[in-house]
Parts: structure tokens; C-alpha cells; sequence
């Protein structure tokens, strides 16, 4: 998963330890997420999308092999 | 700044210290009713090991509940690391038992699975650790 969170972090001058404040987590679970080595729970997704204002799809968006195809896992649709 | 959702409720925090003290209390009734008869009668070895084995039950439970409340990388490596742990010592013993069966090794101990478990999650948690570092 890639996402945008040091970006993000960045333009608004925060440090990881602020947001994680704001989210309630570690500083070493927003240093993860932004290196990519952790995906964050919807719970904490959610969190992120609600401190920057934004959608969690403008945060995060899947690597091309994590692209679901229809018709293999990709569910209902 | 720790995350707060971590933290013990006050009553959480009552039922660990309750928890302990059982448990403290059951051993040191084993060792005072060892001091006091050299063996001690079946019942109140068993009597004195489930209050024990209860206070350490509460205290896993309510730390463990708390541990799962917590979002982000220490949840996930807890959870990751206890995992690993507990099927790696369990494939040990279990191999160790089948090998006990037909071959002349020492018996398999209480004590060595508790501290091969130990070792196991200490090693998973700081394998783990590093993962998401």
C-alpha cells in the first residue's frame, strides 16, 4: 500500500509524535505507515482521513500488484 | 506519548493488583504449607495451585484485553510475536514428545516448555519488532 502521510504531515509542519498524538497511536506506528511497512486498521485510516481532512483513498492508494482484477477476488462487482 | 486507549481503566487497574495478590498468595501458600508439611495432601496442592493458576488467569486476561484495545504496530506485534510463540512451542513439544516415545531422551519437563516459550516470544517479539521498524 503506498499512501501520502509524510506529505501530507509535512505541509501542514506537523512531526510524527504530533500526529500520533492526534491519532492516539505511537510515534513508531506513524514512522511505519509512512515508511510502508505497516497498513493501518480502518480504525486508524479513518483517523488519519478525519486529522487531514480528506478521504482515505486520497491518503491511500493500493501498489499496482494489490489492484484487484474482476473476476479474480474481486468480489461482487 | 503513550496511547492512551493502552492504559487500564481504573477498575482494569483494581482487577490486576487483585489478580496479583491471588496469585502471590497462592504460592506463598504452597511454600508455607511445604515449610510447615514436608508433603503436602493432594487436595490442598491442587486447592492452593487453582487459586494461584485463577489470580494469573485474571491478570493475562484484563492485560490481554487492554494489549488488544490498542491500535497501530505494538497491537500487531504483540499479537504477531504471542502467535509465533505459542505454535512454535507447541510444534517443540509436541515434536519432543513423539521423539520421547521411542527414544531414550530425558523426560519433557514443565519447566523447559515455559522456558522455551519465553525464549520463543522474546525472540518472535524482536524479530517482529524489526519488521515494522
Amino acid at each position: 500500500m503506498r499512501n501520502r502521510l509524510r506529505v501530507l504531515r509535512a505541509e501542514r509542519r506537523w512531526t510524527q509524535e504530533a500526529l500520533a498524538e492526534k491519532l492516539g497511536v505511537s510515534r513508531q506506528t506513524v514512522n511505519s505507515i509512512e515508511t510502508g511497512k505497516y497498513d493501518p486498521s480502518l480504525s486508524v485510516a479513518f483517523g488519519l482521513a478525519q486529522v487531514f481532512g480528506c478521504r482515505i483513498e486520497d491518503i491511500f492508494t493500493p501498489a499496482p500488484s494489490e489492484v484487484l482484477t474482476p473476476g479474480h477476488g474481486g468480489g461482487d462487482a | 506519548m503513550a496511547d492512551r486507549r493502552s492504559e487500564l481503566t481504573r477498575t482494569e487497574a483494581v482487577a490486576v493488583w487483585a489478580g496479583s495478590a491471588t496469585w502471590v498468595a497462592g504460592i506463598a501458600g504452597a511454600v508455607a504449607r511445604t515449610l510447615i508439611a514436608e508433603e503436602a495432601e493432594g487436595w490442598v496442592a491442587a486447592a492452593v495451585a487453582g487459586v494461584a493458576a485463577v489470580g494469573l488467569l485474571v491478570v493475562a486476561l484484563v492485560v490481554g484485553r487492554a494489549a488488544l484495545r490498542r491500535e497501530g504496530v505494538e497491537r500487531t506485534v504483540a499479537v504477531e510475536s504471542s502467535a509465533l510463540a505459542f505454535w512454535a512451542t507447541v510444534g517443540a513439544a509436541l515434536t519432543y514428545s513423539i521423539v520421547d516415545s521411542f527414544a531414550d531422551v530425558p523426560a519433557l519437563k514443565g519447566p523447559w516448555v515455559l522456558l522455551f516459550g519465553l525464549l520463543a516470544w522474546t525472540v518472535a517479539q524482536a524479530t517482529r519488532q524489526e519488521r515494522y521498524r
